[in-house]
């Protein structure tokens, strides 16, 4: 049981060339002014805020993107002190984060990224059933309506938006998470994807792994429970409430928490 | 289940602690004269027609000039290298008679297990001439030969007489072939009768071993009528100071709706200069592919050519050339086009890194009358590294109008986006960079067989060890 922790998280965009983190901002700008936040195992907390509020920044920080340099505070989870550790240990830590915007591998499937990771995850490589997880890549990959061949395929090369998005799924539903990110999973994705995700999402959930969902809509929220919302604006938490946060923010949008 | 490994090479960063005392039972002094030539022919006990080869092709040599519109060859100096040393007497059938010294380097690279496991024939060549040869009962009953071509010389003269350096690799077209042809020793001779199909690999594999010596072997293939068949060759060397040369020839005669794939692994030592004439001549609906992978040597020049020149007739080139600190891979195809509906793919790839060159070298020429021939040409090059060149000079000759034409070629880097994103599903930084590149190499790489791509990939992240991140 781990709890994710984040004090006082000040945290600087080195180079903002890639619009995947933060579009606008000069280099060495600060993004992130103060996070505080703190995730029990198995709750759910959904991370809302208008465009450029820093939400793919903070995700991409807790796994320690090179670009996102911590100034200030830091990130624990559990006993794990994450602001002083490399991506891949926080991935093997149990904290995974589906990316806004993967980045296509060439000639590398989704069946030979898994197969690698998920190897680096157990303690005794030479135990692993290999055939049971291929099993498991191909039944998570018919809930989530995927034709077998996007299995074998290199990695969201040429995929459309939402074929991105269940891959994420995809690879994190099958890796041992005990806490993951989930980076605007329900953009570009229909509303019969956006059911087969949240229901990946779900099992998550009752697995006990902890989530962090970033958005901008609450129509997520009609098929997942979650525990808290945040409103990030300007990189500080400005508002955290219930389910009904969220239902406000559609209504009368992010302009009454902002002005006020 | 047991594997074999693939016997493509042991990487050759270790040093020469595996080299072999010399036990040189013929060897020729340094340099290149009439007399070198002529001893050769002499110890090989050739007839005259074969020694009178070697000496025209001996005056070409010696007129021709070293080409310079590819990369510097100013560091070869044909006055210091052995051009001919033979260690064993004789040939053998059985690993069991092999001198153990020798068996084991070839054991430590895998030859026999290799054999025993997925293979329908082996030539094994230590220095200059073949020492093993094998070829499973099955193939021999049907009429398949298989043997090192100094053997065929003596037991199929009107073959060899006929097809060695007469129709499509001449001794007078540079100075590498003529050199080839004046002092040539061991390689392959390959002949598969009309309609069999070999459905094993056959596979020879060259170690040259000596210090400062030249390795010019001759691979011959004839595949007849109907015929099929695939012969993988490996080379290897370990690590010296002194600047070696490997001048192979490879000709190849894919007749009438025959089809041969020719693979070969190259590991040489980081001294040596690999400079080798390999070429097809393609019959109606004939098909000749290349699979080639080029790793170590300090300067490679290789262009496999197909000349398509019967109907139909079809060539596949693909290719991956790794260049690392202090080497330049000038690699490429060479496709003619002769006759109508002819069709060729040639896909390159090449990997520079640590300040390493490569580049991309290709013709393609369509003649007129070569109506409805396709051809498309992808280099794909990928360089982690700011400091590394790549380079694509495509010469492409139509002259017939109706024809597809299509030449492609990309540029890619290891962006750190990549590499943060697969280091977010568990794998260090170093998987991550090895991932992306056997990713960039996988279109080659599932064309080998299982045991062969293993290894490849093996040799090559091995060989970039160190240099990135």
């Amino acid at each position: 049981m781990s709890t994710l922790t984040i004090k006082n998280l000040h945290v600087t965009l080195e180079d903002p060339g890639t619009a995947a983190l933060s579009a606008g901002y000069g280099a060495g700008k600060p993004i992130l002014n103060g996070i505080n936040l703190t995730l029990r195992q198995g709750q759910t907390h959904v991370i809302m805020g208008p465009n450029g509020s820093g939400k793919s920044t903070l995700g991409n920080t807790i796994l320690r993107h090179p670009k996102c340099k911590i100034v200030k505070g830091a990130i624990a989870f559990g006993k794990n002190k994450l602001s002083s550790m490399k991506t891949d240990e926080i991935a093997r830590a149990g904290v995974l984060l589906a990316l806004q915007h993967p980045q296509a591998v060439s000639g590398v499937s989704v069946t030979n990224l898994l197969t690698i990771a998920v190897r680096k995850f157990t303690t005794k490589p030479k135990d692993f059933k290999m055939a049971r997880f291929r099993n498991e890549i191909k039944d998570t990959a018919r809930a989530l309506h995927m034709p077998d061949e996007f299995l074998s395929r290199s990695l969201n090369e040429g995929f459309s938006g939402g074929e991105k998005k269940k891959m994420e799924i995809l690879q994190l539903s099958l890796l041992p998470a005990k806490c993951v990110i989930i980076d605007e999973i329900d953009s570009g994705l229909d509303i019969d994807a956006l059911k087969l995700v949240a229901k990946q999402i779900t099992k998550l959930r009752a697995r006990g792994v902890s989530i962090i969902i970033i958005t901008h809509y609450n129509r997520i929220l009609r098929w997942i429970e979650a525990d808290r919302v945040h409103i990030l604006h300007k990189g500080k938490i400005i508002k955290s409430g219930t389910e009904a946060l969220a239902k406000d923010i559609e209504k009368n949008g992010y302009s009454a928490y902002i002005d006020a | 289940m047991k594997t074999a490994t693939a016997p493509i090479g042991e990487h050759t960063k270790g040093g020469g602690s595996d080299a072999l005392p010399n036990r040189f039972i013929h060897r020729a002094k340094k340099g290149i004269t009439r007399e070198t030539v002529e001893e050769i022919s002499a110890i090989k006990n050739e007839p005259a027609w074969m020694r009178e080869l070697r000496l025209k092709a001996y005056e070409d040599f010696v007129r021709l000039p070293v080409p310079t519109w590819g990369p510097d060859l100013s560091g070869l100096d044909f006055s210091k290298i052995t051009y001919y040393q033979k260690t064993e007497a004789g040939k053998y059938q059985s690993w069991d008679e092999v001198p153990s010294d020798i068996k084991q380097t070839f054991e430590k690279i895998g030859v026999p297990q290799a054999e025993r496991a997925f293979l329908a024939g082996v030539i094994g060549q230590y220095e200059s001439e073949g020492f093993y040869q094998k070829l499973r009962p099955k193939w021999e009953d049907k009429g398949v030969i298989f043997c090192d071509t100094d053997t065929a010389v003596q037991k199929y003269p009107e073959l060899v007489k006929e097809y060695f350096m007469t129709k499509c690799i001449r001794a007078s077209e540079h100075k590498f072939a003529a050199l080839h042809g004046a002092v040539w020793s061991g390689g392959s001779f390959l002949y598969v009768p009309k309609g069999v199909h070999v459905d094993m690999p056959l596979q020879t594999y060259f170690r040259m071993n000596a210090r400062a010596s030249g390795q010019f072997e001759h691979t011959l293939i004839i595949v007849d009528e109907g015929a099929s068949v695939q012969y993988i060759e490996g080379c290897t060397a370990p690590i010296y100071n002194t600047s070696s040369l490997h001048a192979a020839v490879v000709e190849i005669f894919v007749k009438k709706g025959a089809r041969c794939r020719y693979t070969t692994i190259q590991n040489w030592s980081k001294d040596v200069y690999n400079l080798n004439t390999k070429r097809s001549i393609v019959e109606e609906d004939g098909i000749q592919e290349w699979v080639g992978g080029s790793l170590g040597s300090k300067t490679t020049m290789l262009y496999p050519c197909s000349i398509l020149k019967g109907r139909g007739a079809r060539a596949e080139h693909l290719n991956i050339a790794v260049a690392g600190p202090g080497q330049h891979k000038d690699t490429g195809a060479k496709v003619i086009h002769l006759a109508p509906q002819t069709s060729s793919t040639v896909i390159s790839k090449s990997i520079s890194f640590g300040g390493g060159i490569s580049t991309y070298r290709g013709q393609l020429k369509i003649v007129k009358g070569a109506y409805g021939a396709t051809s498309h040409v992808q280099c794909d090059a990928l360089m982690p590294d700011n400091i590394s060149v790549s380079n694509t000079v495509p010469y492409i000759t139509v002259d017939e109008e109706d024809v597809a034409v299509g030449h492609e070629a990309k540029v890619g880097r290891i962006s750190e986006e990549q590499v943060f994103y697969l280091m977010s599903r568990g794998l260090t930084e170093e998987e991550a960079i090895n991932l992306v590149v056997q990713g960039f190499m996988e279109p080659v790489i599932k064309t080998l067989p299982l045991e062969y791509a293993v290894e490849l990939n093996r040799l090559i992240i091995m060989e970039m060890a160190g240099s990135l991140g």
